[in-house]
């Protein structure tokens, strides 16, 4: 690989940009690079489900026209990116990771895609993920149909789910930023263990319509990408009301870079659970932390006790049990290549409609009282996961046992759909990457966006990239 | 119910599990059925350890009926 090829495969949307406005690029020499990547490196790491060329190249054809014309979308114009494959692309299947789905095709473009062909970007892949998005329960990488999706850091090990094509074909420079989903860490999750910036926004800035459904008041899509000010830049183009999607909200976001450059950040340590990590990801935490304490002022956050975990799992097994309802009844779920999934869906249904909405209830009461905590703080700071990326081929639970596998921000901040961003910090065993979560109340993913660009301007982690 | 009678919760897991055998038992062999036991076992816990959690009768759930005019 050339140094110019490195260069290409590595560079942020705003490099890219540059390089498209200045000719030093083109749209369509971009699609081919980056569709190269995927049927290469993509493809070695499991990551991809479907190379989009024919509708990559007649995007990439148009946004090269647009642009001699003098008509510029904006900062994602000419833009290579690649979809998780549970958003609906017109004629293009729509796996949702499932090996019975492998064929299943919608007519119309998920409203996600729709915005981003508006802001001119090129569509070059499907991207593997987890099947259902992990919503049967799996606890093995192998539970996709593309195989089990393998880490560009170290390709014994797993790239985290259910987001992982995401993951992997980002952090592998095969695509410049892809979109993932998140009901439970699956943004997060693949980010951390990536080494990528991934952003999960606040519930319901970002229409799902036309995204699979796992969990109606807990899913959430947003953009894996090399730094926050990319995942700021996908987000604006991505966030807005969709009257397709009744959680949509209906304020306006507009990223503001320029609040990266403030500083003076009040941000809370969440240091719960920090005795359960492993030792790299507490140190990694505790050095990140250090940094920041130069444009911050750092105190102790806590969180009020509740059982987070329980009002989780009822929330997401009875949404999910009605969601899959007409898949477990049809059986199709037995055609699911992780054994655990074939059966993970039936408990769900044998929750009362009272224990659920009881569960909604305590939830309401957790929200209310974690709003007002983080309103104190511009930010929170946990580490992203509680481990490195385990080995394929063995069970996730099994790997993470010795320490604590649920990190406690995790079902909190679904719940409680605030928004967050991963970004790495240092490394672990195996050269694997460990990421550091930068977390705010509900609607301010511009503060953390700022947070995280100051942190990403104090170190360079998010400037290393793998050999792949 | 982890913290009631052992035979109580036993006998709402297997309440739970016989429903769902009326409908799909036969594709339940001896080990799937000991998984999603251990499932609604799991589940049942997690509904029991919020009934004890005190709510009024004014505590709404997190969601609410939105009444929408499609035509905007």
């Amino acid at each position: 690989m050339s140094p110019d090829d490195r260069r290409l495969n590595f560079a942020t949307i705003r490099e890219l940009g540059r390089m498209l406005r200045s000719g030093e690029t083109t749209p369509t020499a971009l699609a081919e690079h980056f569709i190269g990547r995927l049927e290469t490196v993509g493809r070695e790491l499991n990551a991809v489900v479907t190379v989009t060329r024919d509708r990559a190249m007649r995007e990439a054809r148009l946004a090269e026209d647009e642009l001699v014309a003098g008509y510029d979308r904006g900062p994602l114009h000419g833009i290579p990116y690649g979809a998780k494959d549970l958003l609906a692309t017109a004629g293009i299947p729509t796996s949702w990771g499932a090996e019975p789905l492998r064929d299943q095709v919608f007519a119309d473009d998920a409203t996600a895609v729709k915005r981003l062909r508006e802001a001119g970007a090129v569509l070059v892949a499907k991207v593997a993920m987890i099947e259902m998005a992990g919503g049967m329960g799996y606890s093995q990488p192998t539970a996709s149909l593309t195989g089990p999706p393998r880490n560009p850091w170290n390709r014994d090990s797993w790239t985290g789910g259910s987001s992982s094509g995401s993951g992997a074909t980002v952090a592998a420079g095969a695509v410049p930023f892809a979109i993932g989903s998140e009901t439970g860490g699956s943004i997060l999750s693949p980010s951390s263990y990536c080494g990528l910036s991934g952003l999960r926004p606040t519930y319901g800035r970002i229409s799902r319509h036309g995204a699979m459904a796992l969990c109606w008041t807990l899913d959430k899509l947003g953009p894996m990408c090399h730094t926050a000010d990319d995942a700021g830049l996908v987000l604006q183009a991505l966030a807005g009301y969709d009257p397709a999607d009744y959680s949509t909200l209906r304020e306006t976001y507009q990223y503001a870079p320029e609040h990266a450059l403030t500083g003076g950040f009040r941000l809370g340590i969440l240091r719960e659970g920090l005795e359960t990590v492993q030792p790299e990801v507490r140190e990694n935490f505790e050095a990140a932390c250090d940094a920041l304490s130069s444009v911050a002022t750092l105190e102790e956050f806590s969180l009020p006790d509740y059982p987070y975990g329980d009002v989780y799992a009822i929330v997401l097994s009875a949404e999910g049990a009605a969601a899959f309802e007409n898949l477990i009844d049809g059986g199709v779920i037995s055609g699911l290549t992780a054994p655990e999934d074939r059966l993970g869906g039936y408990a769900g249904s044998t929750i009362t409609a009272v224990e659920y909405l009881r569960a909604m209830r305590v939830r309401r009461q957790i929200n209310d009282d974690v709003d007002a905590r983080l309103s104190r703080y511009d930010a929170i700071l946990h580490p992203s996961g509680n481990t490195v990326a385990s080995p394929i081929g063995v069970n996730f639970e099994e790997y993470a046992r010795p320490w604590s596998r649920r990190n406690v921000l995790t079902s909190l901040g679904n719940l409680s759909g605030f928004p967050a961003i991963s970004v790495a910090n240092g490394f672990g065993e195996r050269g694997l990457p460990t990421g550091m979560q930068i977390a705010g109340r509900s609607g301010t993913e511009n503060a953390i966006l700022a947070v995280a660009s100051a942190y990403q301007r104090l170190t360079d982690w998010h400037e290393r990239h793998p050999d792949a | 119910m982890s913290d009631s009678h052992p035979d109580e919760r036993d006998t709402v897991v297997d309440a739970r599990f016989r429903t769902l055998a009326v409908k799909y038992g036969e594709r339940f062999d001896a080990a799937a059925e000991a998984k999603i036991r251990n499932d609604i076992g799991k589940l049942v816990d997690a509904a029991e350890t919020l009934r004890k959690l005190p709510l009024a009768n004014g505590d709404e759930p997190d969601f609410a009926f939105q009444p929408v005019r499609r035509d905007g």
